[in-house]
């Protein structure tokens, strides 16, 4: 044994030696093996089309596609124009998220992709989205009612560069008032009327996603909400502009919000880090801080954090937490422009998304917010159910 | 007595000179022969003992035998050493190519044939080879034009002929395609790539 040894450790690993084992180990697909060994070869100062075509696609086959897209691009340089790696980063870009990468790639190669069967992306309506929600207080209080919540959404692809999401909500609440009649103590028994009033709020949001260089987005976006009260009607309007980049295993973002709810004046900034420790949607944790100032008063720092793991085969789960006082933000790129008139001290919650199809996605959730009364410091909770449908054309 | 040391120097050059004439044609000789063996490493030994870096055909068998050996980094080496003491020679580039080929490095090749093409355009093995790499890519258009010029210029010659024939199954083009594989089939009778072609455009 001890002699194999020494000879094993004699094998000069050349170039030769390097090219021969990685095809053997592609061929009995030992993926593990290659790409210990591919990155030796890389370490050794090797690199050609082949070993890095390898490399990414035994990461592929073992659903690291993240770091896969590194090595398709590497490959593609020496060879930019090879359907089977242009194959497999476009599928890599799709089953890591980056869908603007993959959109861009394909209008790049369009004819070698469509060739190889792959669906055209760049339709110009790629999906409709709508959502229901119903949030309601803790306070039991049969005055207020709870808040129903409609969304609908398009998503359309304008060139292979710039995606445009855009839709219409809806929020409504009653809340009932109680009068009691004026008694003159000689009449009948003193009786209270209700007046019952609607709060109506209609919402159109629009968001663009822009390819800038790979794995660069530039999300701009803009929210308006017009309110209908009682007796007042006034518009709330936000801007948002966020910057992501995608980098092996992280996708970093910052963004600059500003907007006006209830004629004050919000800014906001967020920096975030999306991790994915396997290099693919299997888990991910999600870090968002964010720094708002209202009326340029002291400012308010809020942490979000979110979990999101696969736990069957068609479900994502995801929990999250948001910490810190918050109240008139902006969240998810401004698509959620908050406005209720009370503070939100902290929020927890848990989505559960199920891919039907490759049409279909339904997606659910519940959340607790913990919130307090701005004038009275009263301490309430708002349970918020969801559930949206997505359709992919 | 200078004459004497000018006739005693030049004839001491011409015997060395001669000597190592002989042992690199000796060389080359044994090296053919432990190719035809596959052992390759005692050939590319053969050579190197002998190796004057400024030898055009020893950098250029060497390039040859890396290749051989599988050792496409050394091959690339030798065949670029080669190219730079013959600029001009077509050779060296075409067997520099091998060893890009074999490490996937196509832009690379693409680049040395359209090199080679600006100057011979009609160079029916490098339009050929530009087909082929373009077969493989999918992209047939520019396939067929590569293809098209060496069918012309060689209508029997049987790999253009089939490479030929299937790009315009490629291309939809059915009729010319049938045409092709019964020619090829007349070329090289009963060949198995036609015959699946016939099979595919019934």
């Amino acid at each position: 044994m001890f002699s194999l040894g020494v000879v094993h450790g004699q094998i000069s690993k050349d170039f030769n030696w390097y090219n021969q084992e990685t095809f053997r180990l592609y061929e009995e697909q030992n993926w593990i093996e290659l790409v210990r060994v591919g990155k030796d070869a890389l370490d050794a100062g090797h690199d050609f089309f082949y070993l890095q075509l390898r490399i990414g696609i035994a990461y592929f086959e073992m659903e690291n596609y993240r770091i896969a897209q590194k090595h398709f691009n590497k490959a593609i340089l020496y060879n930019r124009n090879d359907p089977l790696a242009l194959e497999y980063l476009y599928y890599a870009y799709i089953f890591s998220g980056r869908k603007t990468d993959a959109n861009v790639l394909f209008h790049r190669h369009k004819e070698t992709l469509v060739k190889r069967k792959v669906e055209n992306p760049l339709l110009f309506l790629k999906s409709i989205y709508t959502e229901g929600a119903l949030k309601m207080n803790s306070e039991n209080d049969n005055n207020i009612g709870n808040i129903n919540f409609f969304h609908f959404g398009m998503e359309h692809q304008l060139g292979s560069r710039l995606n445009v999401y855009h839709g219409y909500s809806r929020l409504t609440q009653k809340y009932t008032e109680l009068i009691d009649s004026i008694s003159t103590g000689q009449g009948p028994p003193q009786s209270t009327f209700e007046n019952v009033y609607k709060y109506a709020q209609n919402e159109y949001y629009i968001k663009g996603t822009i390819a800038i260089t790979r794995g660069l987005e530039l999300v701009p976006s803009y929210h308006i909400q017009s309110i209908h009260g009682v007796d007042e009607k006034f518009n709330n309007k936000a801007y948002h502009i966020g910057l992501k980049k995608s980098l092996d295993k992280f996708d970093l973002y910052t963004g600059y919000g500003n907007s006006q709810i209830d004629n004050n004046d919000q800014t906001q900034w967020t920096v975030g880090l999306t991790f994915y420790p396997e290099g693919n949607l299997n888990v991910y944790l999600q870090s968002n801080f964010t720094y708002h100032i209202e009326d340029r008063e002291e400012g308010n720092p809020i942490f979000y954090e979110k979990i999101g793991f696969k736990a069957a085969r068609n479900l994502w789960l995801e929990i999250h937490a948001t910490l810190g006082v918050s109240r008139n933000i902006q969240e998810m790129d401004g698509f959620y422009l908050q406005n209720l008139p009370d503070r939100m001290t902290n929020r927890f919650g848990a989505n559960a998304l199920f891919p039907v199809n490759n049409h279909f996605k339904i997606l659910g959730g519940f959340t607790i917010e913990n919130r307090e009364i701005l004038e009275t410091f009263g301490d309430y909770q708002l349970y918020t159910g969801f559930v949206s449908i997505q359709y992919i054309l | 007595m200078k004459a004497f040391l000018f006739v005693t120097a030049y004839l001491f050059i011409g015997f060395i000179y001669g000597q190592d004439n002989n042992a690199l044609q000796t060389a080359f000789e044994e090296s053919y022969s432990l190719e035809s063996d596959a052992n390759y490493d005692e050939a590319i030994q053969k050579l190197t003992a002998q190796y004057d870096p400024q030898s055009y055909e020893t950098n250029l068998r060497l390039g040859w035998l890396y290749y051989l050996k599988g050792d496409f980094p050394e091959s690339k080496m030798y065949y670029l050493r080669a190219m730079q003491l013959m600029p001009y020679a077509f050779e060296p580039k075409l067997g520099y190519a091998y060893p890009l080929a074999s490490m996937g490095n196509w832009d690379e090749v693409m680049n040395l044939y359209e090199g080679i093409l600006e100057i011979d355009p009609q160079n029916t093995l490098v339009n050929y080879r530009v087909a082929v790499i373009y077969y493989d890519r999918m992209e047939y258009d520019k396939a067929y034009e590569y293809a098209e010029k060496v069918v012309n210029l060689y209508p029997f010659d049987y790999d253009t002929v089939i490479l030929f024939a299937w790009i315009n199954l490629k291309m939809e083009k059915y009729r010319e395609a049938k045409v092709l594989f019964n020619k090829s089939l007349l070329i090289v009778p009963k060949n198995e790539s036609a015959l699946e072609g016939m099979r595919l455009l019934k």
